[in-house]
C-alpha cells in the first residue's frame, strides 16, 4: 500500500499561506496524474491544484476556506480504494490555521526564522508525512538581543569610525571653543579623544600654565596617589579661607602623652575632636545647595611620604583613644608600605598639619582640604615655648571668633 | 476605517482616483487582464475598459515616455513599471523627460506624471532583481519621490501622486504587499512628504524609510527591552526630505542612526548623514551611524541574502554601539 | 542578451574567425528596443548573428503586445533573411539551424529563426523521474522557485485535454520517430530517458550537497581579478 502526501504547493516566491477554496475530489475519488485535486488561492491568483500520482484521494483532507501554511499536508493519495474510503473526513491531524497577521511585515519574521536554516531537500520516502510547517510569528524578538560579533552589516556600519584617536567631539570642541580653551592642552577621555567632560574639568579646574619662556622641562607622570591629592587640593582653591592664629602652651599635653604612653599626635587629634564637638559647626561643610552637617567627627592628619603629603583619617575621633591608637598604628603600616587606599585618605572634617619636628618653623597656614571645615596647623615651639597654632577654615561654614581660644582652652 | 493589505490600498487609492476624474489612466505590463503582478491594479480593467487600464508590451522606455506625452497632452497617467530594475530601462524617459520637460519649457508644460515602481529586496531574485536604485532618483531634479511603508500612507500617498501635477515616483516595497494595517480612506492625508515619528525616544533618532523603517520599529522594541529609547522616524518621503521633523529628533538625541536597505555606498543614507549633520553638528554626541546593505550585488543564495541586507537585530546592535559610546571594532581604550 | 550577442559576434567578425553567436530569446522581448537595435546593428554590419525567437505565444498575461505576431517577419525590415519553424519538431530545428549557421559561418550576415513552440509541456507529461516516488516529486517541485514560476505560467496554458489533442511532445515524438526508423528500439529509449535523469539528478545531488557559499564567495565573485591589487 503506499501512500503520497498531497501539499500546499508554493505558488508563487511571496506567498506563505494558501486557501482551499473548494474540493473539486472527494475521498475516494480515482484520480489521475494532472487530475484538478482543488482550487487554491495563494497571494497572487487562483489556481488548479492538480495531482502528481495515480490512485485515489484519500483524507484527511484540509478544510476550505482556511488560511494553511504553503508545504503543509492536504490530503493523500493511495493506491487501495478501500483505504481511501475509510480513511474520511477531515477531523484528525489538520494543519493548524497560520497564525493572524500582526500588521508587522510578515517577511521579517519568516527572514530572520528561515535566514541561517540551510535548503534541505524533501523527505525521501514517500509514506512519511510531511507534517505542516507553520510560520513562526514574530521570532525576530529572540535574534535582536546583544550578541559578541558584529555581523557583517553591522561591521560595515561601524567600520572607520574611530580609526584614528584623538579629536574632539563636535559639541567639546564648540564648548572648548566658548571657554576659551586650547584642546591641545586638555587630556581626552576614552579612546584619547576629548568629550565634553573633559573640557568642562578642565574648565573648572586648574589652569595649566604657559612654560613658554621657562627653561626646558621633561613630563613626568605623576602616581595615582599623587595625581588624587592634587586634585584634591586643587578642588579647595575656590574655598574662600582664613586664619587665625594663636601661640599656646602645649608642654602639658606633651606631658600627658608621655604620661599616658600616648602619641602627642593622637592626644592632638582627640582635643580637636572635642572642640569640633563643642563647635559643631567646624563639622559642617557647604554643598552646592545647602549645608551638610556630619553625625561624626572624622580627623586627618597630615604625614610627609615620598609620594607628597598625604592624609589618612582617624574615624569618629571621640572614640576611647587605645582604639585611635590601633587605627593609626594599622595606617601608619598602609603609609610605609605605600597601601593607603582612597578610603583611608579621604573624607575627613577635620584636618591636622604638624611641623612641629621642624624646630624653624614659627608659623604656617595650611590649606584646607575641600570637604573639611578647618585644617590645624601646628609649628614648633618658639623662643618663648609657645606653639604657634593657626587654624585655616572654610569661613562658608564657620564663624570662627569663639573656637580657637575655646577649643584650644580644652 | 479598515484593515487593508497594502496591494489593496494602493489598488483603492486607483480606484478612487480613477471614478473621479476620468483623465486617470493606468499604463504596465499585465496591469489589465491580469490585475497586475502584484494584484494592485485588480479588478479596474474590468471597470474603467481598456482605454484606461491599458496593457503594454515589455517596452519599459517606450510605454514611460508615453505617460510623459500623454501628461504633456493633459492625461494624468499612472505608469506602473514592474519593478525598479527593469526602470533602468525607462531612465531616460524619466530622467531626460519628465524631469525636465516642466523645467525647460519654462513651467508651460506640467507633468502629472505618477510611476509607480515596487523595489527593494524580496527574496532570492538575485542580482538583477532585487535592487534598490533610490539614489539613483534622488539626485534628479524634478523628480519627487515618496515611498510610503504602510498601507495608510500607501493610500494616502499615491492618491496625493496621481492628484500632484509634478512627476511624483512611488517607490513600493515588493515585501511590503501583503501586510496589514488599519486605512482611513476618508480622514485628511498629511503632507505627502512629512516624515511622520513612527515611535517617540529620548536615547537615539533612527531615521528610515520604506520597509526599513517597519524593521527599524521591531529593533526599537528590542531595545526598549534592554533601557535604551530609541525614536524612529519614516521619512515617507525621499525627494524631497523633511528635514526639520529629522532634525528636531537629532537635537534632541544628539545621536542618529540612519537605516537603509540601499547599499552603503553613495546610498540614500549618505544625503542623509551629511545633511543632518550639517544642520546638527554642534549637537551631536558622536558620528551619525549609517546601517545599508553590503556594497555587493544580491547573491541568489538564501543566507547569503540575508547575510547582506540589514536586520532587525542589526538595526538593533548598531543602535546598542551609538547610544552607549562602545564599538567592538575598536580596541579597548586608553 | 540580444546585445551581448552582437557583442561576441563583433569580436568574432573582428578576429575574422569562421564561428557564429546563437541568441535566444523569448516572443515577450521582441518589443523592447533593443530588438530592434540589435537587429540593425547586426544587419548594418554583417554580424555572425543567429537569433533565434523562441514563440510560444503565451506569457504571464494571455494579450496581445504585439502588433506583427510573426516575430520573423519583423527581420525583414532590416534586411535579415528569417524563416519560421515547427519549433516541436527536432529534426526540422536541426536542419534550419545547420543551414543558416554554415551561411552565417560564410559570412552572409545575420539572419533570425523563429520557432513556433505553440504550447508549454506541463511538468506531469514531461517528469522523466518515474523511479521516484511522485510524492517526492511534487514536495521538491513544490518547493522550487522555477517550478513555482511555471505553475503560475501554466495558468494560462491549455488544458489537459487540449494538450493531449495537439499531440506528442518534441522529445516524444523524436522518439516515437527513431524507433519507427529503426534507429533506437524502445528499451534503447528508455535507457537514453534513464540516462538523462541520472545526469540530472547527480546534478542534483551535488548542489544540494554542496557546501553553502560565503560572502567572501561573493566578494572574490565581485571583482575576481582585482583581488590582489591595491586600488588605492
Amino acid at each position: 500500500m503506499s501512500k503520497t502526501a498531497v501539499t500546499l504547493p508554493l505558488l508563487s516566491d511571496t506567498m506563505e499561506t494558501g486557501r482551499l477554496t473548494r474540493w473539486l475530489k472527494q475521498p475516494g475519488d480515482p484520480v489521475k496524474v494532472g487530475d484538478v485535486l482543488a482550487e487554491v488561492e495563494s497571494d497572487k491568483a487562483a489556481m488548479d491544484l492538480e495531482a502528481f500520482a495515480d490512485g485515489y484521494l484519500a483524507g484527511p483532507v484540509a478544510p476550505t476556506d482556511t488560511e494553511i501554511p504553503v508545504k503543509s499536508t492536504i490530503a493523500w493519495i493511495v493506491d487501495d480504494p478501500a483505504q481511501a474510503k475509510a480513511e474520511g473526513s477531515s477531523s484528525e491531524a489538520l494543519p493548524p490555521a497560520a497564525p493572524a497577521d500582526t500588521g508587522t511585515s510578515p517577511s521579517a519574521a519568516a527572514h530572520s526564522a528561515a535566514g541561517s536554516a540551510p535548503v534541505s531537500p524533501p523527505p525521501a520516502a514517500a509514506a512519511t508525512p510531511t507534517g505542516p510547517t507553520p510560520q513562526p510569528a514574530a521570532t525576530a524578538s529572540a535574534s535582536c538581543a546583544a550578541s559578541d560579533t558584529p555581523t557583517e552589516v553591522v561591521a560595515a556600519a561601524l567600520a572607520g569610525r574611530g580609526d584614528v584617536a584623538g579629536g574632539a567631539s563636535p559639541f567639546a570642541r564648540e564648548l572648548a571653543t566658548e571657554l576659551g580653551l586650547d584642546l591641545a592642552q586638555i587630556r581626552g577621555g576614552r579612546g584619547k579623544r576629548i568629550g565634553a567632560a573633559q573640557v568642562l574639568a578642565a574648565a573648572l579646574g586648574p589652569r595649566s600654565p604657559t612654560l613658554n619662556f621657562a627653561p626646558d622641562y621633561r613630563l613626568e607622570r605623576p602616581s595615582p596617589l599623587k595625581a588624587a591629592m592634587a586634585e584634591n587640593i586643587a578642588r579647595s582653591v575656590r574655598t574662600p579661607t582664613f586664619h587665625v592664629t594663636i601661640a599656646a602652651d602645649l608642654a602639658p599635653l606633651h606631658a600627658a602623652a608621655q604620661a599616658q604612653h600616648d602619641s602627642f599626635t593622637l592626644l592632638l587629634v582627640r582635643a580637636c575632636a572635642l572642640a569640633v564637638r563643642t563647635h559643631p559647626d567646624f563639622n559642617a561643610c557647604w554643598t552646592s545647595a545647602e549645608l551638610a552637617r556630619r553625625e561624626r567627627i572624622d580627623v586627618a592628619i597630615a604625614v610627609d611620604t615620598p609620594d607628597g603629603l598625604i592624609t589618612p583619617v582617624l574615624r569618629d575621633a571621640l572614640r576611647p583613644l587605645d582604639e585611635l591608637a590601633e587605627d593609626w598604628r594599622i595606617l601608619k603600616g598602609k603609609v610605609g608600605k605605600r597601601r593607603l587606599t582612597p578610603a583611608d585618605y579621604s573624607g575627613a572634617t577635620f584636618y591636622i598639619s604638624n611641623l612641629g619636628q621642624y624646630p624653624k618653623v614659627e608659623q604656617f597656614d595650611a590649606i584646607v582640604p575641600a570637604g573639611a571645615t578647618a585644617v590645624l596647623a601646628v609649628s614648633a615651639p618658639g623662643t618663648d615655648g609657645l606653639t604657634r597654632l593657626t587654624l585655616s577654615c572654610d569661613h562658608l561654614a564657620s564663624m570662627p571668633h569663639a573656637f580657637l581660644p575655646r577649643s584650644l582652652n580644652t | 476605517m479598515e484593515t487593508l493589505r497594502y496591494w489593496q490600498a494602493l489598488n483603492h487609492a486607483l480606484d478612487t482616483e480613477m471614478a473621479s476624474d476620468e483623465a486617470v489612466i493606468v499604463l504596465g505590463e499585465d496591469v489589465g487582464l491580469y490585475g497586475g503582478t502584484y494584484r494592485v491594479t485588480e479588478g479596474l480593467y474590468a471597470k474603467y475598459g481598456e482605454m484606461r487600464v491599458r496593457d503594454t508590451p515589455i517596452s519599459e522606455g517606450s510605454f514611460t515616455g508615453l505617460g510623459v506625452g500623454a501628461a504633456m497632452a493633459g492625461l494624468r497617467p499612472v505608469v506602473e513599471i514592474m519593478t525598479i530594475n527593469f526602470a533602468l530601462l525607462a531612465l531616460d524617459a524619466l530622467i531626460n523627460m519628465a524631469a525636465k520637460i516642466p523645467f525647460m519649457s519654462g513651467g508651460q508644460y506640467a507633468m502629472p506624471l505618477t510611476v509607480r515602481i515596487p523595489s527593494g529586496t524580496a527574496r532570492q531574485l538575485a542580482a538583477q532583481h532585487s535592487q534598490r536604485l533610490e539614489h539613483t532618483l534622488m539626485n534628479v531634479p524634478g523628480l519627487r519621490i515618496v515611498v510610503p511603508a504602510t498601507p495608510q500612507d500607501a493610500y494616502w500617498q499615491l492618491r496625493q501622486a496621481i492628484r500632484a501635477d509634478d512627476c511624483v515616483i512611488v517607490l513600493e516595497h515588493e515585501l511590503l504587499n501583503f501586510d496589514q494595517g488599519p486605512v482611513d480612506e476618508h480622514s485628511e492625508a498629511p503632507p505627502p512628504h512629512r516624515a511622520s515619528v513612527r515611535r517617540t525616544g529620548s536615547d537615539l533618532t533612527m531615521v528610515s524609510y520604506s520597509r526599513m523603517a517597519n524593521e527599524a520599529l521591531i529593533a526599537a522594541k528590542h531595545l526598549a527591552d534592554d533601557g535604551i529609547s530609541a525614536e524612529v522616524i519614516d521619512l515617507r518621503s525621499l525627494s524631497p526630505i523633511d528635514w526639520d521633523t529629522c532634525a528636531t529628533s537629532v537635537r534632541k538625541t544628539g545621536r542618529l542612526l540612519i537605516a537603509e536597505e540601499d547599499c552603503r555606498f553613495a546610498g540614500a543614507g549618505a544625503e542623509i548623514a551629511s545633511s543632518l549633520t550639517e544642520r546638527c553638528f554642534h549637537y551631536l554626541h558622536a558620528a551619525p551611524l549609517r546601517v545599508a546593505a553590503l556594497d555587493l550585488p544580491n547573491p541568489y543564495n538564501k543566507r547569503l541574502e540575508h547575510q547582506i541586507i540589514p536586520q532587525p537585530e542589526d538595526i538593533a546592535a548598531a543602535a546598542r554601539t551609538l547610544a552607549l559610546g562602545h564599538n567592538p571594532l575598536e580596541e579597548a581604550p586608553a | 542578451m540580444r546585445l551581448i550577442a552582437i557583442g561576441a559576434a563583433y569580436a568574432v567578425m573582428f578576429r575574422g574567425l569562421p564561428e557564429a553567436v546563437i541568441c535566444f530569446f523569448g516572443d515577450g522581448a521582441v518589443n523592447q528596443g533593443t530588438f530592434h537595435e540589435s537587429l540593425n546593428m547586426a544587419a548594418l554590419w554583417k554580424l555572425p548573428v543567429l537569433f533565434v525567437c523562441e514563440n510560444n505565444h503565451y506569457q504571464i498575461g494571455i494579450h496581445r503586445h504585439s502588433a506583427v505576431t510573426e516575430v520573423h517577419k519583423r527581420a525583414f525590415a532590416y534586411a535579415i533573411s528569417a524563416a519560421k519553424v515547427d519549433g516541436m519538431d527536432v529534426e526540422a530545428i536541426y536542419n534550419h539551424a545547420r543551414q543558416a549557421l554554415a551561411q552565417i559561418r560564410a559570412g552572409q550576415g545575420p539572419q533570425l529563426l523563429e520557432f513556433e513552440t505553440y504550447r508549454y509541456r506541463g511538468h506531469s507529461m514531461a517528469d522523466p523521474g518515474v523511479y521516484r516516488p511522485p510524492g517526492e516529486v511534487a514536495a521538491y517541485k513544490a518547493q522550487d522557485p522555477i517550478a513555482a514560476q511555471m505553475r503560475e505560467l501554466e495558468l494560462h496554458y491549455p488544458d489537459a485535454e487540449t494538450l493531449h489533442a495537439l499531440g506528442l511532445d518534441s522529445t516524444e515524438s523524436l522518439g516515437g520517430r527513431y524507433v519507427e526508423h529503426g534507429h533506437l528500439d524502445t528499451g534503447g529509449l528508455k535507457d537514453l530517458e534513464a540516462e538523462i535523469s541520472r545526469e540530472v539528478e547527480d546534478a542534483v545531488q551535488y548542489a544540494q550537497t554542496s557546501s553553502e557559499p560565503t560572502l567572501d564567495d561573493a566578494r572574490s565573485a565581485l571583482r575576481p581579478h582585482w583581488l590582489h591589487q591595491a586600488l588605492i
